[in-house]
């Protein structure tokens, strides 16, 4: 495993680093033995191989003991409910799975889901899903029917479809990628999928109500100047939006983290960017890392400020902190040998602190500091998936669950 | 300070004493309850405006109550004239508008009452709902007049579109009657034509068939002839071909006998060959003459046939001659006719097709008009009936405007329709799409910055906030007067959103962000229409400017009157004015003397990022009180001064006020501090030490305390010391300081007090600074390098010095510090100084091996460094900017310090010193240049500037003094200088100086010292000032002025200059230059930008040089105007200030021109360079 | 002129002088910007993101070029952990990659940072964002003698393209012997319209920022 992390190596003056290295010998010889009998699973190895094929999704709610994970290309079964006990052991038999609505005009296309979020507060998730294969006839009849973003109240171990939302020429269809996240506050909701101008990406959010339903914004109906020049106004569902074109094309993968209500943090095309939804003059920032990882899919520490960001498909892995959402120097950037990494990376803070991304047919498992920051040897574990996206971690019972297309024997 | 009267002036005189002694008047007693007073009076010309209202801006400054409703204005009488309040500002001003009671000049505004009585609710509610009628009336008839003017228009369109159709339909029918009546008349002759093709047709066959026989016989006999000709010619041919061969053979014969008798015999096989070819010859000879004979015998008798023949043809042709010409004849005949014919028939034909097409036309028109026709009755009758139906509005609306006028007439002097004012506010709103959401937004913008009356709407910038042209909103509210009725267009130009309402309809919007449209503006393009009668119509302009980065600030209202081709400003004459009046005086209810104030920003002194404002503050009183007054500034610092200039830190709004009177609130005010575009006056440094050494330090904060020390620093003002002393000592009793800037506290404490002549006592501090920060090796070294300056500089011990500069150098020689180095230049120095160059190149040398200095950039050897900063240095000398000559001199002095050995650098820093103004130093150097003896060659230049540096010091005899010595010496370097000329100034400027002395002590033997110039002011306060105004047509009049109670103004707005001061200068400095500065405001009024402030300056003999600036529009705040004028070169100078007319109420105050020496220049230019001139 | 009476023969501190430069031991280093354990950028523009300090596109702010104009500047601290303790310095060099400029012969100014200003961004009002938010003592850190120190470590006229070297002999001094905590220098431009443009060690240059250190044993 190759470091170049700045801290991990300091210059010694001629003397001191003669010293360095006779001890860095010495630990390697250690670390290899013990190496050679860690393949079978020790209690420190928190994995729970879940069945699910074709996974592109999955998040845990330690407040409702539900795991839940979305798939693509099962026909009725798009999102695949499951109850998890203290100890964490998933209770399969009573799985139950869900069909997402899909109008019938549109029976000849399919849907599928590229998100699961849970509210932060109210017993709510939030899914986001997409449409493929509609011809351009259909065109109109997507715009008119077609919800992006379902809305399910949690009942004991059941959800039950409450509202959908997000439709209309404001929204992109048939993307590969897709996020949404909810602000800690759950107090606005952020989108990716929209159409930018001139056929870019762009990101846009809805303002959530007290009861996290997306709130219409009053909209002038064009034709009704009366004398003193007053529109008459109705309210639509119409989301805020910037277009994000120079910093994120819209072929690539997408990954939102909202510290704040006021700043959401996305991946950009070599780096990280944010969008600063107060500041008119400088609403986008872009952080491009040098000599690093293309589109990347990025994932937020729960307790410190740091964010990690996974390049899709390739090996190289960047580390960053932020204030409020707001970017500062000083990335880290590491690259584990031989990885293809397919989901965006997710913390399991604990003893010890490390973030899990997964990959093709294994999961990467790189150890941090106390400060967020890498140190020491990358493990990975083998799993039979082809691209590991359905990853989740519960702090309560530190378990990473992770959908896998076929369990070991 | 005398003053000089030169212009007595007895109209001035006059002019004066009955202006000002006026204000007294009988004052009615006092109002019940109220516990201050404005007494009032109006200045603009009541003769050329006969408005019936009155606006007034008067300083409340927190004495009246949040919504204004207890401010009252009564007569002379005493009786309560109803006002209405048009801005109020709770921390500045206040704008109210009341009726004129009849030709009445002199009112009361009474403020501070906080029990006063509320609204009269009931009487309010009546006025608005008769207001409300009115006003739906007003917008009924304007949306009436919009759809009255949109079916004018509609007619006017249709009958334009009736009248093109009936053009048509005339001109085709006149066209289609001349063209049928023409076309008979081409029938006939075509038909006449025709006839007459037929008969021709038959003679030209006659003639044909006449003349075919004769021509089949002529025919013949010529093709007979051609055929006898041809057998002649064959027969010639074969004659002469015969000939030709005979000719050949006789030929041949000959040559052959030629060869043959040839000089050079030949040989036998050749003349065998010959003889044999001779025989051959002449044997074939006979036979051809023979045929020869034949042929010619055969050729005669046919040639004979041929010639009978040829002549038997042309006796044909000639008897087939005259049938050929008849038929000749016939044809043309016959073609001519036919195409007569056809010609004819082809315009047959075109006035046949025009005839179609012109009835074809015609028809179209027709039908058009068969079906316009019928509509026309229709929209006539809705452009009739939409026009009386706008007509009974325009009645109506009267009719209720009446009633509302009758009800609230007492109240509302707004009825009147006077007057054009603007509020200022800070924009808290959100968006401005449309005109909800700006309404929303000013609802929640209740931060009024500040208000002023003008004569038009033209704003490019916001005037309370000159430093942000970002987020506020200005509404303007005002009168329109249309003499001209018909419909107008508008457009309101300006950054992002801006709005027009005309009676309370939205005539004109503008929403989002939008930059304001530059150059030709296309003319239908923008801006609404609408119909206005003839009459005064009440307006609104409301803009708004969000946190727009690029906005300026800039809102125009412009129009385009009927039929007019260009978009012009809405000019003052349309817009109705009404009468301007000025406070007077500021009277407490008990008698006791009470003052309010007003602030101007005098200089702004910038440097490393730190930025002194000095704000002037003027306290302003009745005419004749002086009340002692109590500022406290907002940030915990207080003052007593009248006028004081106090120093912020930070631009924005500050709260100042002012006590003034024992029991009544402080007069409260919100300032902007800014950085106003006027060049700083040098001797602001001087002023901002002044002020520092008045205030207690100690009150400030330890931030405020920083920039302070920063300042002094660098400020070079003798008299800092006191001030140094005291920061110093309050700085170093902080806590948690950073070292090094405890070890520069130090070295600053130690030369404060020593140059305040305690030396024992520095040396003291040096010993406890020493102590604190011995252990470091560079800050140590720091405090020592100081002590050593102050040892050698103010204290004259060397010897210590001496010791000090061994202790920095010692052991640390290899630190590679700039210190170590610095040292060694000093110690270096002060051997100079003492005359012992050995010593001093020994400690050069030494200096040049020790740490390097400043940033390197690039590794250029040393010798070529030294060469080219030389000789950039000596280019910049030639070429005038001392600035640049500096900086290279101090890179010389610290890179390469042996160079200060040298004659070349000792002459560039003696002529920088004497173009800088240091003409003590340049003195000394150039006497030190001339004890260099190697270095002759310079002693010429050295001679000269030491005579020049005594010319500009004032001491003429010892300036003579060297010039007659360089004369001397160096004559022809005299010549060559044109040295003649400058003895000439100096001579004629002693005997100026004589002359003067003589003509002010009567020629009696003491000789009275005339102070040379350096400052005059005028603030129209005394007789004197008063006196120097050359015309009647401006004077001084009580209005709470910014330099005493009394300001100057134009008093009959015209088109042209009035004269406002005129003051002599006496013994001009022959150096430097003249700043003249004064405080102006305008009030309801605005300066269009030709019109200018002008200063004439003159001296004896030379010409009046004018400088001259634009008066900003103000917007009721006082203003600074500078005019840098060059020096004379007289002894005597006078300057005169005129001011535009056309300005309207345009006050001047505070008038002052001061001598700035280039020394000051200079200490200001080395100042702004900051901490490191590098 | 009164003649100099000269106590201290000058004569001994040559002789000194001379000793000491013949015998020298002190030991260089050099470190680059990859060593800077905190860097921060002070924009106006955009007062909460650290490291506003080029705009490739409009209304875009990056970090991939460094921008140092009136308002906006660049906070940076070399971590000398490098230093041996028991050392004191000889002499200390600090190199900087200018590439472009506007304005004739502009200077920029190199001031050594006095408060902390901690992790997180550090933006135009403020030091700290993310522990504790803590204000300068004037916007942009523009407080002399308390945001910043009381008189530039140097001010660097820029003539051409290239490196520049700054002497940073004193402030090693102060933050090696623990006068001074280390807090890093500020960047800055005072003179109005002048813009300097270096490369950014947050991108692409941070080997072209060099810290040079020569220190010998105490």
């Amino acid at each position: 495993m190759i470091f170049d992390a700045p801290h991990a190596i300091k210059l010694r003056s001629w003397r001191s680093r003669l010293v360095g290295l006779l001890v860095a010998a010495a630990i390697t010889v250690v670390i290899l033995s013990l190496r050679a009998s860690a393949q079978e699973s020790t209690p420190d190895n928190p994995l729970v191989q879940v069945l699910a094929p074709g996974a592109t999704c999955a998040t845990i709610s330690d407040r409702h003991g539900l795991l839940l994970i979305g798939v693509k290309g099962q026909a009725d079964h798009h999102l695949r409910v499951l109850s998890v006990d203290a100890q964490g052991a998933v209770d399969f038999d009573g799985a139950t799975t869900l069909k997402l609505p899909l109008p019938e005009a549109l029976k000849n296309a399919t849907n599928y889901p590229l998100q699961v979020v849970f509210h932060p507060t109210l017993d709510l998730v939030y899914v986001w899903q997409d449409l493929s294969g509609a011809t351009a006839a259909q065109q109109a009849t997507v715009h008119a029917t077609f919800d992006h973003l379902l809305i399910y109240a949690i009942e004991g171990r059941s959800l039950t479809l409450v509202a959908g939302a997000a439709r209309g020429e404001h929204f992109l269809h048939g993307q590969a990628y897709g996020a949404i996240a909810v602000d800690p506050r759950g107090r606005r909701i952020f989108m990716s999928g929209l159409p930018g101008d001139s056929d870019v990406q762009a990101l846009g959010y809805f303002d959530l109500d007290q009861h996290g339903m997306p709130m219409p914004v009053p909209t002038p109906i064009a034709g009704t100047l009366d004398g003193y020049g007053l529109n008459k106004h109705e309210m639509k569902l119409i989301p805020h939006r910037i277009s994000v074109g120079n910093v994120q094309n819209h072929t690539t993968a997408f990954g939102l983290v909202a510290p704040s209500t006021d700043v959401v943090m996305f991946s950009a095309y070599n780096g990280a960017a944010l969008w600063d939804t107060t500041n008119r003059r400088a609403a986008l920032g872009y952080f491009p890392i040098y000599g690093a990882p293309r589109d990347n899919l990025i994932g937020a520490h729960p307790d410190l400020p740091v964010i990690f960001g996974a390049a899709v498909g390739s090996h190289q892995v960047y580390q960053m902190e932020h204030a409020d959402g707001y970017l500062s120097m000083l990335p880290a950037t590491i690259s584990v040998a031989g990885a293809r990494f397919q989901s965006k990376p997710v913390v399991m803070p604990g003893a010890p602190n490390r973030v899990a991304i997964g990959g093709a047919n294994r999961i990467d498992l790189l150890p941090l500091d106390a400060e967020g920051r890498f140190v020491g040897e990358t493990k990975s574990i083998a799993v039979k998936c082809a691209a590991v996206r359905g990853l989740t971690y519960s702090s309560k019972l530190d378990r990473l669950y992770v959908a896998v297309e076929a369990l070991p024997e | 300070m005398m003053w000089r009267i030169y212009i007595p002036c007895l109209i001035g005189m006059a002019l004066a004493a009955s202006v000002l002694g006026d204000t007294t008047g009988t004052a009615p007693d006092w109002l019940e309850g109220y516990r201050v007073r404005f007494p009032v009076r109006v200045v603009s010309d009541a003769k050329k405006l006969d408005a019936k209202t009155i606006i007034v801006r008067i300083p409340t400054g927190g004495w009246l109550k949040p919504d204004a409703t207890d401010i009252r204005v009564c007569g002379p009488d005493g009786g309560i004239i109803p006002a209405i309040v048009l801005a109020h500002d709770p921390l500045g001003d206040t704008i109210i508008q009341f009726r004129q009671e009849s030709k009445e000049e002199r009112y009361w505004v009474y403020v501070s009452n906080p029990d006063a009585p509320g609204k009269d609710l009931a009487f309010e509610a009546r006025v608005s709902t008769a207001k409300e009628a009115s006003i739906q009336a007003g917008l009924l008839k304007m949306r009436l007049a919009k759809v009255s003017a949109e079916n004018a228009s509609a007619l006017r369109d249709l009958l334009a579109e009736i009248g093109k159709q009936q053009g048509i339909f005339d001109q085709a029918s006149t066209n289609l009657a001349t063209w049928q009546e023409a076309l008979p008349k081409r029938e006939a002759e075509h038909a006449t034509a025709k006839v007459l093709v037929p008969p021709a047709k038959t003679t030209l066959d006659q003639a044909a068939a006449a003349h075919a026989p004769f021509q089949k016989i002529a025919d013949e006999k010529t093709a007979l002839s051609r055929a006898a000709s041809t057998k002649a010619k064959r027969a010639q041919a074969a004659a002469a071909r015969a000939a030709q061969a005979h000719n050949a053979a006789i030929g041949k014969l000959n040559t052959a006998q030629q060869k043959l008798a040839a000089d050079p015999a030949p040989s036998e096989q050749e003349t065998a060959e010959l003889n044999q070819r001779i025989a051959d010859l002449k044997s074939a000879l006979p036979e051809l003459e023979a045929v020869v004979q034949s042929t010619a015998a055969a050729a005669v008798p046919l040639e004979a046939e041929a010639a009978a023949a040829k002549q038997v043809a042309t006796d044909a042709r000639l008897a087939a001659a005259p049938t050929d010409t008849t038929l000749k004849q016939a044809r043309t005949q016959h073609t001519q006719l036919s195409n007569a014919a056809k010609q004819a028939a082809a315009r047959v034909a075109k006035a046949k097709n025009v005839i179609t097409s012109e009835s074809k036309l015609k028809a179209d028109a027709q039908a058009a008009l068969a079906k316009l026709q019928p509509t026309l009755p229709g929209i006539k009758k809705a452009a009739t009936d939409s026009k009386t139906a706008s007509d009974n509005a325009v009645t109506d609306a009267r009719a209720k405007e009446a009633t509302y006028f009758d009800l609230a007439a007492a109240v509302d002097p707004r009825l009147l329709k006077e007057g054009l004012t603007v509020e200022f506010r800070e924009w808290s709103g959100d968006k401005f799409a449309d005109w909800a959401q700006v309404v929303e937004g000013l609802q929640c913008s209740d931060n009024v910055l500040g208000g002023a009356v003008v004569t038009e709407v033209i704003q490019n910038v916001n005037p309370f906030r000159r430093a942000d042209p970002r987020n506020f909103a200005a509404s303007y509210r005002g009168y329109l007067k249309v003499d001209k009725p018909g419909v107008y267009s508008f457009f309101v130009n300006g950054d992002d959103a801006t709005f027009l309402f005309i009676n309370g309809y939205k005539v004109y919007s503008r929403t989002g962000t939008n930059p304001p449209l530059r150059g030709r503006v296309e003319l239908y393009g923008i801006g609404a229409d609408i119909q206005l009668e003839r009459g005064v119509h009440p307006f609104e302009v409301h803009h708004v400017i969000g946190n727009t980065a690029e906005a300026t600030g800039h809102c125009t209202l412009m129009w385009l009157t009927p039929n007019s081709k260009a978009w012009q400003w809405v000019p003052r004459t349309a817009f109705t004015a009404a009468h301007i009046a000025v406070p007077v005086g500021v009277e407490a209810w008990d008698g006791q003397p009470i003052a309010v104030f007003d602030y101007g920003i005098d200089d702004v002194l910038t440097v490393d990022g730190v930025s002194l404002f000095l704000t002037r503050f003027a306290a302003a009183a009745s005419p004749g009180v002086s009340p002692n007054v109590t500022w406290s500034f907002d940030d915990g610092t207080t003052s007593q001064n009248p006028s004081p200039t106090h120093i912020f830190f930070k631009e924005g709004d500050v709260v100042v006020t002012l006590q003034s009177h024992p029991t009544l609130p402080a007069f409260r005010r919100r300032c902007h501090v800014w950085t106003p575009p006027v060049p700083t006056n040098p001797l602001a440094i001087g002023t901002a030490v002044e002020m520092l050494s008045e205030i207690d330090v100690t009150q400030l904060q330890v931030r405020d305390l920083n920039d302070i020390y920063h300042f002094l620093r660098l400020c070079e003002q003798p008299d800092r010391w006191p001030v140094m002393e005291r920061v110093c000592d309050h700085l170093l009793a902080q806590p948690e300081l950073d070292v090094k800037y405890r070890a520069l506290l130090y070295g600053s404490l130690i030369e404060a007090i020593a140059r305040q002549g305690r030396g024992t006592e520095a040396v003291k501090i040096f010993d406890r600074a020493v102590a604190e920060i011995g252990s470091l090796r560079t800050l140590d070294g720091a405090v020592r390098l100081d002590t050593a300056y102050v040892q050698r500089q103010v204290l004259k011990d060397y010897a210590a010095a001496g010791k000090l500069y061994a202790q920095v150098i010692q052991g640390n020689e290899r630190l590679r510090h700039p210190l170590i180095r610095q040292a060694a230049v000093a110690w270096g120095d002060m051997y100079l100084d003492a005359g012992d160059l050995a010593r001093a190149g020994e400690a050069y040398r030494l200096a040049r091996q020790l740490g390097s200095i400043g940033a390197v950039a690039g590794g250029k050897t040393d010798a070529v460094k030294r060469g080219a900063l030389l000789r950039v240095a000596e280019q910049q000398l030639t070429q005038g900017n001392i600035e640049q000559t500096y900086r290279l001199l101090w890179r010389i002095e610290n890179e390469f310090p042996e160079q200060k050995l040298e004659g070349l650098y000792r002459y560039m820093r003696a002529e920088s010193d004497r173009h800088a103004g240091r003409y003590d130093q340049a003195i000394r150097n150039y006497e030190m240049l001339l004890n260099l003896r190697q270095w002759g060659g310079f002693r010429p230049q050295a001679f000269h500037g030491i005579a020049d540096c005594y010319y500009r010091m004032g001491d003429s005899d010892e300036a003579l003094k060297w010039l007659t010595a360089l004369q001397e010496s160096y004559p022809n370097e005299y010549q060559q200088r044109d040295l003649d000329s400058v003895r000439a100034r100096i001579e004629t400027r002693r005997s100026a100086f004589q002359q003067q002395q003589a003509a002010d002590t009567g020629g009696d033997a003491a000789v009275q010292e005339i102070p040379t110039f350096s400052d005059r002011h005028v603030n129209y306060e005394q007789p004197d000032d008063v006196a120097l105004i050359g015309s009647q047509r401006a004077g001084p009049i009580p209005a709470l002025g910014f330099d005493g109670p009394h300001v100057v103004t134009a008093l009959r707005p015209g088109f042209g200059y009035a004269q406002v001061a005129n003051v002599s200068m006496v013994n001009l400095p022959p150096q430097g230059n003249l700043w003249l500065e004064m405080w102006y405001r305008t009030r309801g009024t605005s300066a269009h930008d030709r019109e200018m402030i002008i200063v004439k300056v003159a001296g004896d003999d030379a010409p009046a040089g004018v400088v001259s600036a634009p008066p900003q529009r103000t917007f009721g705040l006082w203003h600074k105007i500078v005019l840098e004028s060059p020096a004379l070169n007289t002894f005597n100078g006078s300057f005169a200030v005129f001011v535009p007319e056309s300005a309207g109420i345009l006050e001047i105050d505070g008038v002052r021109v001061r001598h700035v020496s280039d020394r000051q220049h200079d200490a200001l230019r080395r100042f702004v360079q900051g901490a490191d001139p590098q | 002129m009164t003649r100099l009476r000269i106590t201290s023969s000058f004569a001994v501190v040559t002789l000194v002088m001379g000793i000491g430069v013949a015998v020298t031991w002190g030991r260089t280093i050099i470190v680059t910007a990859t060593v800077c354990d905190r860097m921060a950028g002070i924009s106006d523009i955009a007062p909460r993101q650290s490291w506003a300090l080029s705009q490739p596109w409009p209304g875009i702010y990056s970090n991939t070029t460094l921008t140092i104009q009136p308002r906006q500047s660049f906070l940076f601290r070399f971590d000398l952990g490098e230093i041996p303790d028991g050392h004191r310095i000889a002499h200390a060099q600090l190199t900087l990659p200018v590439n472009t400029w506007s304005g004739v012969e502009p200077r920029f100014y190199l001031w050594r940072v006095l408060p902390d200003w901690g992790r997180g961004a550090c933006h135009l009002y403020r030091k700290v964002e993310r522990d504790r938010k803590i204000e300068w003592t004037k916007p942009g850190a523009a407080g002399i003698s308390s945001d910043r120190a009381t008189r530039p470590t140097d001010i660097v006229r820029v003539t051409e393209a290239g490196d520049v070297t700054i002497n940073v002999t004193e402030d090693l001094d102060l933050w090696n012997t623990g006068a001074a905590p280390n807090r890093g220098w500020m960047l800055t431009v005072e003179d109005p319209g002048t813009v300097v443009h270096l490369l950014s060690p947050a991108y692409s240059a941070a080997a072209r920022w060099k810290l040079r250190v020569t220190y010998e044993p105490q």
